[in-house]
Formats: C-alpha cells, structure tokens, sequence
C-alpha cells in the first residue's frame, strides 16, 4: 500500500451496510482501504455488486460509511467537494439544458464569472471533441456523444480527483474501445487522478496504472495489480503478450 | 490517435440537422387549423340564426344571434361589457395567484417530507371532497359579496390540481440528476432552482392549465350566488330582467375569457418546454 502522505484521497478501513427492503442488514463493504496518489490512473474492478458503487459514493462524500473515514488532501472527507469529480454510468444530463449549459452547470453552482465559464466550456468542447454541438440537447446526441458531455462537465472544475463509475457501461462495444482511448488523451491534458470502476478487464488494463480487485460482498479488496506500459498507450496494446497476461492474471483473482 | 480524433469530430459534425429554408420555417409555424374557425363559425352562427327565425321556440328560448350581437354592441358602448370581464379576470387571477402559491409550497413539503405527506394529505382530501358550489353561499357570508369571496372560491377550486401537479412533479424528479447535483456539492436552494423547478415544469404547466380555465368558473360562481358586478352577475341580472340575449352573451364571454387565458399558459408553455421538441423528428 501507498503511504498516507503522499495521497490526495485515502480510504482507511471503511465498512458498510445497507438495510434491505424487510430489514435486514446486508453488508456491503468489509475493511476497504485505499490510497489514490496524485496524477495516477486506478482501475476497480470486481463481481456485480460487490460495492464498487458504494466505495465510489463514499469516497464521493455522497455517502458516510458505517466506519472507517475517508481523507482528502489531509482532511476528512464529510461531504462531496467541488475537487472531486464523479462521472456516472448514465450520462445524467438535464434534458432541458444544452450541451454548453450542462457542460457548464458545476461552474454556475460554483459561481463563476460569465467570462471565465464561456472560455473554459469552450476549451472542454474542443479537448472532447464537441465543438459544434453546443447548442443541441440531450436528446439530439448519441449515447458516446452525451457520456462525452457528461465526462466534459465532470472535468469542467478542473478537479483534483475524478471517480468514474463505469463510464461506459451503457456504451456498445465499439464506441466504448473508442471512448476508453479518447478518455486516455482527454486525462493527458489534465493533471487529475482518476479511480475508475468498470466490469471489462481489459478496459482496466489499457487505461489503468493500477488495477485493483475488489472479492464478492461484502466487498473488499484482494488483489493489486501494476500495470507497467508506458503512455501514451495505442490500441495495439490490446494484443501485446504482457496485456494478455496481466489480464489473466486479473481474471483469476476475480474468480 | 490524435488523426482519430479529428476525422471523428469532422464526420460527427456533419451530422448535425441542416437547418430548413426560411418559408419551410415559416409555414411551419402557421396554425392551419385556425383557417378552419371562419367557417365553422359561419356554419354555427347560421345554424343558430336558423333555429332562432325558425318560430318553433320563443325568442325568450333562443334569442337570434343578432340580437346577442346588438347587446355586446351597446354594453361596449357603454363600457359595462370591458368592466364586467375586467370584474371577473381580476377574481379569477387573484385566486389563481393565491391558490398557486399555497398550493406549490404545500405540494413541495408533502412531495419531499414523507412526515407531511402522512399528516397532512388526508385533510387537504378532505378539504378537497367539500363542493366549492355547495359551499359558496357561506363563503360569500363570511367573506362579503365583493372580490374577496370571488377569489376565495376561486382559490379553492384551483388550488387542488397545481397541488397535485406539483406532488408529482415534484416526485418525479430524477433521483439520479438529485445525486449528481449532490456530488456537484449543490446547496438545497441550487438543487430546487436549477433541478426540481424546471424538471418539474411540464406537470406544473400542465397543472395550470387545468387550474387557469376551473379559476373562471370559480370567480362566476361567486358571482352567481351574490355580486353588483361581472360576467356571473351579468348573467344572473340577464336571468332576473328575462333578457336571454345577455345571458347568452355574458356565457360567451366567460366562454372567450376562458380560452384566452388557456392559450397564454399553452404559450408559456410552448417557450417554456421548447427544449422537448429536440431529437424527434
């Protein structure tokens, strides 16, 4: 494990349980500990609710653990900041804002000036490649177009941290390979670490500097893995024997 | 990777609707139904005058349309027919206002505090299940016979459905957009000014679609059972002198008001959903 100082966000020994429809308490998260170092790539990886969601929210502050804490920047983390990003499987646009409105939201919530918002919108739509599809709404976009949408409001803050969860799950096969190397050129200009939680293995392989493994719930985690290439990284990599092997590796741990 | 990008954007782009010419546009725009008004009002002005000059029934029966036209002329000329419809607009739009207000604020708390909901709803059922024409006479009792008790009763029969409409709206905000706006580290004022007031604008507008035109009929209630002025009085006065002709002008007339203040929140309404036009063809 990473030591605590150098970390922007630190999970130390969460656990947590969630009460299910007729009472009963299910426990979700069991001794989870984390620690996110600045300008890093993590993937979380894991069977279907095994609480990668739930970890994600906590880590979000949009959740308070039963115990453990979670620090950010040196503090405790008691509720979402605007320095910490989360990106969800659907897009979670507002159907009634265009594309620049939604884009811009975090920084009308922020109370930015005029000036400043128009140019740092503008920046995002050219960087995620939306320049000409300002003034169209959510439901004029295809499903790439609004996750691209959803990824450009989540990076319009500029923030320190930026939690994904399973971005491009709702995303068929092609678009999302697609979406996994636009992500990977998007991050390069921005100095944010991101912990992603996705269901592909080679998904985590390709963008990740880290894969870590979370166990059946109640989930906590079981296997760290290095992801050694270099960036930036090309799509032969998807058939490069080392890629082959980490995955492998990845799968037998998930099973 | 960076040539990817770039032919990705062009060819994307390209996509993007071509906007039509100018007169497809325009054309658009004309409500072609309304070409049909002129004629189906001949037809019924007509049919009307036909019945009327027919004989089978006394002019006290079904006065001719003609005369109904010479009464609107001589009570515009005199200025009592703009009084009388200024009379009952004001009633109606002040109950209106009123019942908005404390039926958007009571909709919201019970739409969002469980506790409330569980208190209170099956009193406002209550209150709601007493017939505003029943109990109108005791309303103008303890209001008065002037505007007061008109925008009571006109509250209360409106104030039901913008309260229902807010409740669903309200509850039909996403819960997914709820928690974005959380992680976004929105205050509850942003989240209610940003989120829940324009996601629940359609039920809202639709709510006040239902309530604008039932205000009318809240305001000429009142006026029926006691007034000195406005379109129900003018029609119980045309009842009271045996004058059908002024009745059914003064119905006519509740009848325009009506439509008119419809049309404004269907307008409102155009501007104010426009953005659920996007991506149909």
């Amino acid at each position: 494990m990473i030591h605590t100082q150098t970390a922007i966000l630190h999970a130390d020994h969460i656990h947590h349980t969630f009460t299910a429809a007729n009472g009963q308490p299910i426990p979700a998260l069991e001794d989870v500990s984390l620690a996110l170092v600045p300008g890093t790539f993590t993937a979380l990886i894991g069977p279907s609710g095994c609480g990668k969601s739930t970890l994600l929210r906590i880590l979000a502050g949009l959740v308070k653990p039963i115990s453990g804490q979670v620090q950010f920047g040196g503090l405790a983390l008691d509720r979402p900041q605007r320095q910490i990003s989360l990106i969800f499987q659907k897009d979670n646009l507002m159907p009634w804002r265009t594309v620049f409105e939604n884009i811009e939201l975090p920084l009308q919530l922020a109370g930015v000036a005029k000036t400043e918002k128009e140019q740092r919108v503008a920046h995002l739509l050219y960087v995620t490649g939306l320049l000409g599809f300002e003034n169209q709404y959510p439901a004029e976009l295809s499903g790439g177009m609004a996750q691209r949408v959803a990824i450009a409001r989540g990076l319009i803050n500029e923030p320190d941290v930026l939690l994904m969860d399973e971005p491009f799950g709702a995303l068929d096969a092609l678009t999302r390979e697609q979406m996994g190397q636009e992500l990977l050129r998007i991050w390069a200009t921005t100095q944010a670490t991101v912990l992603m939680v996705t269901h592909s293995i080679s998904e985590a392989v390709f963008l990740a500097d880290r894969v870590l493994v979370m166990s059946p719930r109640p989930g906590h985690i079981i296997r760290e893995v290095h992801i050694p290439f270099a960036r930036p990284r090309g799509i032969e990599l998807l058939t490069d024997t080392t890629f082959t092997q980490l995955a492998a590796q990845i799968r037998a741990a998930i099973h | 990777m960076s040539s990817i990008t770039s032919t990705q954007v062009v060819s994307l782009s390209t996509q993007a609707p071509r906007p039509l010419p100018f007169w497809r546009r325009w054309l658009r725009k004309i409500e072609w139904r309304l070409l049909l008004l002129p004629l189906i009002g001949l037809v019924l002005w007509q049919g009307w005058a036909l019945l009327a000059a027919s004989g089978y029934y006394a002019d006290f029966i079904v006065p001719h349309p003609d005369t109904v036209w010479t009464r609107l002329q001589e009570r515009w000329a005199d200025g009592s027919l703009v009084t009388h419809v200024a009379v009952t607009l004001r009633e109606a739009l002040s109950g209106l206002f009123i019942a908005s207000l404390i039926a958007t604020a009571l909709g919201y708390i019970i739409a969002r505090v469980r506790i409330f909901d569980y208190l209170l709803t099956p009193y406002l059922i209550f209150l709601q299940a007493i017939p505003v024409i029943a109990i109108s006479p005791l309303i103008i009792i303890w209001f008065g016979s002037g505007l007061a008790s008109k925008v009571v009763i006109a509250a209360m029969i409106t104030w039901f459905p913008m309260m229902i409409a807010t409740i669903v709206g309200i509850r039909n905000v996403s819960p997914n957009l709820r928690e974005m706006m959380r992680a976004n580290a929105a205050t509850h004022w942003q989240i209610f000014r940003h989120l829940e007031i324009p996601s629940a604008m359609p039920e809202l507008l639709g709510g006040l679609k239902i309530a604008v035109t039932l205000s009318v009929v809240g305001a000429a209630v009142g006026e029926f059972v006691s007034a000195r002025e406005g379109l129900g009085y003018l029609v119980m006065y045309g009842r009271g002198i045996s004058d059908t002709p002024t009745v059914v002008l003064a119905v006519l007339m509740l009848t325009v008001v009506s439509l008119v203040l419809y049309s404004l929140v269907a307008m409102l309404e155009t501007s104010l959903l426009s953005w659920r036009k996007a991506g149909k063809p």
